[in-house]
Formats: structure tokens, C-alpha cells, sequence
């Protein structure tokens, strides 16, 4: 299990002091995949390289499986590996099995071939084993980068920002990549990120930070469950004179398209969308259909974020 | 194999594919080596009145073959780590379980052997130009660099060091250039046992002028040059660890 507790970094910058982390504590456990949100600036990076042992912390401390880390540096080595800026992670001079022959020895250890092999495989970079770094589009570079992460063979992945600067595709198949390298390996991995759906996608939980403070810590399905509006739109006919009646009592917004009117309704329980319906019919509107809207993950993180501003 | 033996092996192969990544770099490096010789030699042969020359003239070959050497050293590592800050590995090499410091050592002692590689044949087209032939005991030569070069390789540490916090620091470069040739004029002064590289020079010049063998020499002058070598290589070391820890205290590692 790594532990962090009241986590604190002050940067000293000349006469001005930047909290860039204040007092975060939360815990992973073995084999959770854990994703940590926050707009720029937030200090996500900053714990990351705390827990990595790249910065020292002002105060706090951080434990794996019980033992402190700060006194302990090279447990962290032996037991974290991290891929920090996406691309930059990786020599771009040396090919693809050479980065990961290098990357293998650092540990001390021999590169496994299989591994090596499977890793090249999963990764897609088959046809690209023999190719030097710089001559990889930036998706390969990336998936290259965490690749050498995982020859590592660590039982923790750290991983900052991994789509960050990738387009829609190369970042989709990362996170096809991830999600599976978690799925199978069963590695625990914090993954800090700006990407709402790579979080949806990959992670059990999520620690949305802002302004170097937790804002929320919980699964990614709660979240999603607490911020669950069960709105509902409706698709009716026009009839001007029952819409603003509806508007009056709902508070609903309306769109007009054509003929028709977009009803948007928020309803708390299912008794309030049988009234609804009830309602509608009595004004003598027609129902042409009727769709559920999901909340949208980065909704419910700028609301969380801008709760915490306000408070 | 060590786990040690794995980490050097996959930091000098490293070194070397990158090395010859830059093939042309490399053979102008080479080149350049060659020709500041030859101003040298033939300049100083220009200036000295014949007899006076006639003197100096296999000390210059071995200061000037000396002095290359120790540049490359004492510079290799900081403009490596430079290197690493600028692309962005080089909080990759602290993330390993024998730490910067090992990671560095190894980095150096990759340089020497690649660099050793490199002089050798610079060394003989050195002799063949000037047809001075020193003599080349290996055997004999080979632990004295070593033990000479220990003191530079504290130096390198040292400017490691300051790389890590300030990033660039190539002026400082050129103080050491001219500080490293001060060392090796001061050899056959009777400082040099205090002095990097300098009491060095002075036994590397017995045995190549002379064709001795390392045995020759007066065990008491080889534990003064182990020591001058092991001292500025730990106090070189020590002040390396301490630049880590500042630069992770104010969160430079990964910063260019």
C-alpha cells in the first residue's frame, strides 16, 4: 500500500513562498488504479515527484507498504517506475529495443526477451523495433515512453500527463494500452492527468486536486452517481401556450427546432418524471421521444473545482 | 553477471551508440584534437631556441596528451547531464535503485574507455608527426591514468554538481581548461602532490620518457598520487550528493 500523508512542498521563491501541495493525504492500495485531476497548476505533478523521490517534501510523509520513503530512496526506485513528460521520457537516439534494453539495465537486470517481445507487441511497435526514437510519430514515442516504464517490471506505474499533446486516435490507443497493460498486469497506477475520459476509462477512483488541496477523493462511479442529474429531454411538438406553462411549474429550459421543442427537464425520482409526462399530456403536447442525458465527467469536475474555490 | 556489471555495461553501451550516432561529430573532434596539436607543437618549436625545445619537446607531446584527456573527462559528465536535463531522461536515471551517483560514476568511467579508445590513435599520429616515440607501456600506463584522471574525475563530480542546480555552466568550463593546464605546467613543482592531475603528469612523464616500468617507481610516490586521486574523487563525490539533494529540495531535477 503507498500512503501519503499531509503532504506539504513550499517553493521558495525569493521574498514569495508557493504552497505548491498542501496537507494531501490519501492511500493506494495494491493493484488500484488511481487518477488524479486537476486544472494546471494544481500541484499534480508535484506529488507525483514527491512519491517518485525527484523532490523532496517540506513536511509530510510517504510510506510504501509501511516503510518511510524520504529514508528509504532506493525502495522507491526498485518499487516505482514513472513515465514524467509523455515523450521526453526516452533517448531519441537509440531504436526502440535499445531504449528498452536501457531502460531494462538500469534496474540492474538483463532485458528479458519475451518481455522485451511482448512489450514491443502490445505496444504496436512491431514494425518499429529497429527504429530510432525520433523518427516515431508522437503516439509511438508515448507508448515507447510507458513501455520502458513497464520493462521495469514494477509493482507501481506513475504516470503523468500520458496523452497530454497526443491527437484523438494516438490518444485513444494509449489509453486502449493502459487500460489493458492495468486489466492484466494488475500493477498499481496513479495516473495524473487533464484528460477526463482517459480517468473514466482507466481508473477505480479519482483524487481531483486544485490549488494543491484535495477537493474530492472517491470512485469514479460515485462521482459520477452523486452529480447524476437524471435530466431528461424531451422532444414535443410546439404549442406555445403549454411550454410556457410548463416552463412556469418545471423551470425547464427550451430549445425550438422547427415544428418541434427540445424540452430539457432535471427530475429527482421517477414519481416527478410520471408527473411530468402526466403534465404534458394534459397540456395536450404530443411526445415524440424522450432521451436520458449522462452527466458529463468534466461538468462534474469543473463543478467540484469551482464548489472548492468558492468555499 | 552483477547487477553493477549490468548497469555499467548498459551505460557504456548507451554512450557508445549514441557516440556513433554523431559518427561526424566524432571524427571532427578527432581532427580538431589533431590540428590544436600541431599549433601547439609547432608553435612553441617556432618560438624556443632549438636547444630549449629539444628539452620540452616530449613533455609537450605528454602535457598536451594529458591535458585533451582531462578536458574530456572532467566536461564529459556535466555536458552529458546537461544533455539528459535538456531532453528530459535525466529524472529517469535518478529513478534507479543505485541512485544519480552510481548512475554518474558509471557515465564516467564509460567516457574514459571510449575516450581512451579515441586518444590512442591520436596519440600515435601525434608521435608520427613530430617522429618523437615515447614509450608505451600499457601495463604501467594505464593504472597511473587512472589515478591521475581519479582527481579530475572529483572535479567532474563537482561541476556535476552544479549543473544539476544552475543547468548551464559552460564558463566555468573554460576557468577549469586553463586551471587543468596550470596543474600539468605545475607538475615538477614540488605542489603537484596537492594539486588534480598535476602529481600525475609527473610520474606519467618518468615512465614514458624512460620505457620504466610502474614498478620502478617509489611506492611511496604512488600512494601520494592513490590519495591525491581518492581525495578530490570523494570530496568530489560527497559535493555531488549534496547538489542531488538541493536540486530535489527546490525542484530543479527535471528543470532546463
Amino acid at each position: 500500500m503507498l500512503e501519503i500523508q499531509d503532504l506539504v512542498k513550499v517553493y521558495k521563491n525569493k521574498n514569495k513562498k508557493i504552497r505548491a501541495i498542501d496537507e494531501i493525504s490519501f492511500k493506494i492500495k495494491e493493484g488500484e488504479a488511481v487518477g488524479i485531476l486537476g486544472p494546471n497548476g494544481a500541484g499534480k505533478t508535484t506529488t507525483i515527484k514527491c512519491i517518485c523521490d525527484l523532490i523532496i517534501p517540506t513536511s509530510g510523509m510517504i510510506t510504501l507498504n509501511g516503510v518511510d520513503t524520504l529514508k528509504h530512496p532506493s525502495l522507491v526506485a526498485s518499487s516505482i517506475s514513472a513515465v514524467l513528460e509523455g515523450n521526453r521520457n526516452i533517448y531519441w537516439r537509440l531504436t526502440t529495443e535499445q531504449n528498452l534494453e536501457f531502460f531494462a539495465g538500469l534496474m540492474g537486470k538483463k532485458v528479458k526477451k519475451d518481455r522485451m517481445d511482448e512489450l514491443i507487441k502490445n505496444f504496436d511497435l512491431t514494425e518499429k523495433r529497429k527504429t530510432q526514437a525520433r523518427f516515431l510519430s508522437r503516439g509511438m514515442q508515448q507508448k515507447l515512453a510507458v513501455a520502458c516504464a513497464l520493462i521495469k517490471d514494477t509493482p507501481i506505474l506513475l504516470l503523468d500527463e500520458p496523452t497530454l499533446g497526443l491527437d484523438v486516435v494516438s490518444s485513444h490507443s494509449l489509453r486502449k494500452h493502459i487500460k489493458e497493460m492495468v486489466t492484466k498486469s494488475k500493477k498499481t497506477l496513479l495516473l495524473s492527468t487533464h484528460d477526463m475520459g482517459v480517468v473514466k476509462e482507466v481508473c477505480d477512483r479519482v483524487i481531483i486536486i486544485n490549488h494543491g488541496k484535495i477537493v474530492t477523493d472517491d470512485s469514479v462511479n460515485n462521482l459520477l452517481s452523486l452529480f447524476r442529474t437524471r435530466s431528461y429531454m424531451f422532444l414535443i411538438e410546439n404549442n406555445p401556450g403549454a411550454i410556457d406553462a410548463i416552463k412556469r411549474e418545471f423551470g425547464v429550459s427550451v430549445k425550438t427546432i422547427n415544428k418541434k421543442v427540445e424540452v430539457l427537464v432535471n427530475i429527482s425520482n421517477s414519481n416527478q418524471f410520471y408527473e411530468f409526462t402526466e403534465r404534458l399530456k394534459s397540456y395536450g403536447c404530443k411526445i415524440d421521444s424522450v432521451k436520458e442525458i449522462n452527466p458529463d465527467f468534466e461538468e462534474i469536475f469543473m463543478k467540484l473545482v469551482e464548489e472548492k474555490d468558492e468555499q | 553477471m552483477s547487477s553493477k556489471a549490468v548497469l555499467f555495461k548498459t551505460i557504456f553501451m548507451k554512450e557508445w551508440r549514441i557516440l556513433k550516432s554523431y559518427a561526424f561529430n566524432l571524427v571532427m573532434s578527432i581532427l580538431s584534437i589533431y590540428i590544436l596539436f600541431l599549433f601547439v607543437f609547432y608553435g612553441m618549436k617556432a618560438m624556443a631556441s632549438p636547444i630549449m625545445f629539444d628539452n620540452t619537446a616530449e613533455g609537450i607531446i605528454i602535457g598536451f596528451l594529458l591535458w585533451i584527456t582531462s578536458i574530456l573527462s572532467v566536461e564529459t559528465l556535466s555536458w552529458d547531464l546537461m544533455e539528459e536535463a535538456k531532453v528530459g531522461t535525466l529524472e529517469q536515471l535518478s529513478m534507479t535503485p543505485f541512485g544519480l551517483g552510481s548512475i554518474s560514476f558509471f557515465k564516467i568511467l564509460s567516457s574514459f574507455v571510449l575516450n581512451f579508445i579515441f586518444i590512442i590513435p591520436i596519440f600515435l599520429l601525434m608521435m608520427l608527426t613530430t617522429g618523437m616515440w615515447l614509450y608505451i607501456n600499457i601495463l604501467s600506463l594505464l593504472p597511473l591514468f587512472i589515478f591521475a584522471l581519479a582527481s579530475v574525475w572529483g572535479l567532474s563530480f563537482m561541476l556535476g554538481g552544479l549543473v544539476l542546480i544552475f543547468k548551464r555552466i559552460q564558463a566555468v568550463f573554460q576557468l577549469i581548461q586553463w586551471l587543468l593546464l596550470g596543474c600539468i605546467i605545475l607538475s615538477a613543482s614540488a605542489v603537484s602532490v596537492f594539486l588534480p592531475l598535476a602529481f600525475g603528469t609527473r610520474l606519467i612523464g618518468e615512465i614514458m620518457v624512460s620505457g620504466a616500468s610502474l614498478l620502478s617507481l617509489s611506492p611511496v610516490d604512488l600512494l601520494m598520487l592513490m590519495a591525491n586521486g581518492a581525495i578530490y574523487l570523494g570530496i568530489g563525490y560527497f559535493i555531488f550528493g549534496q547538489c542531488i539533494k538541493i536540486s530535489k529540495k527546490k525542484g530543479l531535477l527535471g528543470q532546463y
